[in-house]
């Protein structure tokens, strides 16, 4: 059980990888050649600048997951240098627990977002429908989600190890 | 009601919380007690996706990674030593200049330190530099550039301020320009006082050193060239800019191997991640701030304490050196610039100046003792202990700090390219 976890977790990781090096190098790809038709042909793909617009959204927020498993999130980390040892732990554990929350708050908004897209009937570039590109917010902070809660378990099983 | 969820957010984010979730927590709470639905925040996150400029972040980060990976900052250093060896402290005024360049193209200054530092340092050692001043140099100069286009925090003053990039791009020259020249002189005095070596004009070396960055050096005069006569947007310089490197250091020079991408891709993500989420959730607090009329409280506030826009200046630049020193520039910027921007506009600053202000400022934060980061980078880079730092960076900050006056004060410095 414990290893089937574990297993389905790096599948995870690997394919959050390979979607992050996926939606750069299409976005590098696109907007060179975005360039290259308007000054050759003085034209371009209609639907080219709206989706490099959305290659954003989404290459920001699976940055971001990748930052949370990390935990290479930008914070001003004043009171953490302040402590040592065993309370700094805790701190972190506090923090950890705290942010997978307002994560879930914000994956709640982001599902009420797709709903309201949905029936809107919203369409992006290509004709793809709206709540489609916008089910990047559940999907990234629930994620998001779910690794604060792993990173503050790990660092309540550290509790038990002797401190170095 | 704005008091306490801004009381919640400023108490959160120095305990260490990701600034994205204190930030997220603002939001979420103004929005709950004005009893707005909490899809309105994902409604203004939405908005990254419909700011063009912003294609550019991503596209220059990616850049600016693959070239620190790759031994463009070696040649670049080269090419620096052939041409400005002669002069007298030859070496600290290449670290200087070249320190500039990469700044400027990879935006993110602990970048610098780390590609750059890690050659010059033994490099100013063995020609006989004090190790205290070469240590103060490539600290402090880790953070020249970020007024010089295209710089990153450049664009994103642009973003947050909704101020034109192309003005910021030719604002940013001069007063650039006047903090390098600084260092340049001080540099110069204290090589020649310590008797360092004066390398010999060679025009061999020159034509050598030229040939070897064959590939490298048209990109600076194609990006700069196509921004300043308005040929390009920023967007398009960076698309351009991605695509080229990419085929210069993976394809002809070879020196980034495919399997290298893969966390090259990786690392400047967690960047970009890490300041569009930080972006998004702010804008729909400093949304909400707005709507909730903050600006104008604090402006009354502080209109009843001071009248003079000169004692506004020393107030902003204290501020933001603060600031500077205790968050990344990034999120300084997302977050302090729509609070300030309605302020400064009353006391007759000019947002271009202001950005440029801001600028310097954080720039120079980032190498203020006692928590500023490219302190920390440096110490852990040069493994010297964190004070020794400190030391070493204090004659550089006053003379920054000089330049930082200069540019505040003579605004004119900054807008006279642009009138």
């Amino acid at each position: 059980m414990r290893d089937l976890f574990r297993r389905s977790v790096e599948v995870g990781n690997r394919l959050e990888q390979a979607i992050l090096v996926s939606l750069l190098l299409i976005m590098v790809g696109l907007a060179f050649l975005q360039i290259l038709l308007r000054i050759l042909f003085h034209s371009g793909i209609i639907w080219g600048d709206v989706a490099l617009r959305h290659l954003v959204l989404w290459l920001g927020l699976f940055g971001a997951t990748v930052a949370t498993k990390e935990s290479r999130h930008i914070n001003i980390d004043i009171l953490p240098r302040l402590l040592s040892g065993k309370a700094r732990t805790l701190l972190g554990i506090l923090i950890n627990f705290f942010s997978a929350f307002v994560c879930l708050l914000l994956a709640h908004g982001g599902i009420k977002f797709v709903y309201d897209e949905f029936l809107a009937k919203t369409t992006t570039f290509l004709a793809i429908p709206g709540w489609i590109v916008a089910l990047i917010f559940p999907l990234a902070f629930l994620i998001m989600t779910m690794r604060f809660v792993l990173n503050g378990l790990a660092k309540i099983l550290s509790l038990g190890e002797p401190v170095q | 009601m704005s008091l306490v969820s801004s009381l919640t957010t400023l108490v959160l984010a120095v305990t260490g919380t990701p600034l994205f979730v204190v930030i997220a927590v603002g939001a979420l709470l103004s929005f709950y007690l004005s009893g707005i639905d909490s899809s309105a925040v994902i409604i203004e996150m939405y908005r990254l996706a419909s700011t063009p400029i912003l294609v550019a972040i991503p596209l220059f980060a990616f850049a600016g990674y693959v070239l620190a990976e790759s031994n463009a900052p070696k040649r670049l250093v080269r090419v620096s030593q052939a041409f400005l060896g002669w002069m007298p402290g030859g070496l600290a005024v290449v670290v200087l200049i070249g320190c500039t360049l990469f700044t400027a193209f990879t935006g993110a200054s602990g970048v610098t330190i780390i590609a750059l530092g890690g050659l010059a340092f033994p490099a100013l050692i063995s020609e006989k530099y004090p190790e205290k001043f070469s240590l103060g140099l490539i600290t402090t100069s880790g953070s020249l550039g970020l007024l010089l286009p295209p710089s990153l925090p450049l664009i994103l003053y642009g973003v947050v301020s909704n101020t034109n990039i192309d003005d910021l791009f030719m604002a940013g020259i001069l007063p650039g320009a006047v903090l390098v020249i600084l260092l340049v002189l001080y540099s110069s005095l204290r090589g020649w006082r310590a008797g360092t070596l004066i390398v010999k004009v060679s025009f061999r070396e020159m034509a050598n050193a030229l040939l070897e960055s064959a590939w490298e050096i048209p990109l600076p005069v194609v990006v700069l060239g196509g921004i300043y006569t308005g040929y390009f947007a920023v967007s398009d310089a960076a698309a351009i800019t991605a695509f080229y490197v990419l085929l210069v250091e993976v394809v002809i020079y070879r020196e980034v191997k495919v399997k290298a991408l893969i966390s090259i891709i990786k690392e400047s993500m967690v960047l970009v991640g890490g300041i569009l989420v930080i972006l998004g959730v702010a804008l729909a607090y400093t949304n909400y701030l707005i709507d909730a009329q903050v600006p104008i409280k604090i402006l009354a506030f502080i209109q009843g304490h001071i009248t003079s826009r000169w004692v506004f200046l020393i107030l902003l630049n204290v501020f933001l050196l603060i600031v500077g020193c205790m968050i990344d520039i990034f999120s300084a910027l997302v977050v302090v610039v729509p609070l300030i921007l309605p302020l400064a506009q009353v006391y007759g600053i000019d947002p271009v100046h202001l950005g440029i202000i801001f600028l310097a400022n954080l720039g120079i934060g980032y190498s203020t003792p006692p928590v500023g980061m490219n302190l920390f980078i440096a110490s852990y880079r040069f493994e010297r202990p964190i004070l020794r730092l400190y030391l070493a960076s204090l004659p550089f900050l006053a003379i920054l700090l000089l330049g930082l006056i200069i540019i505040t004060y003579l605004p004119n410095i900054s807008l006279v390219l642009i009138k």
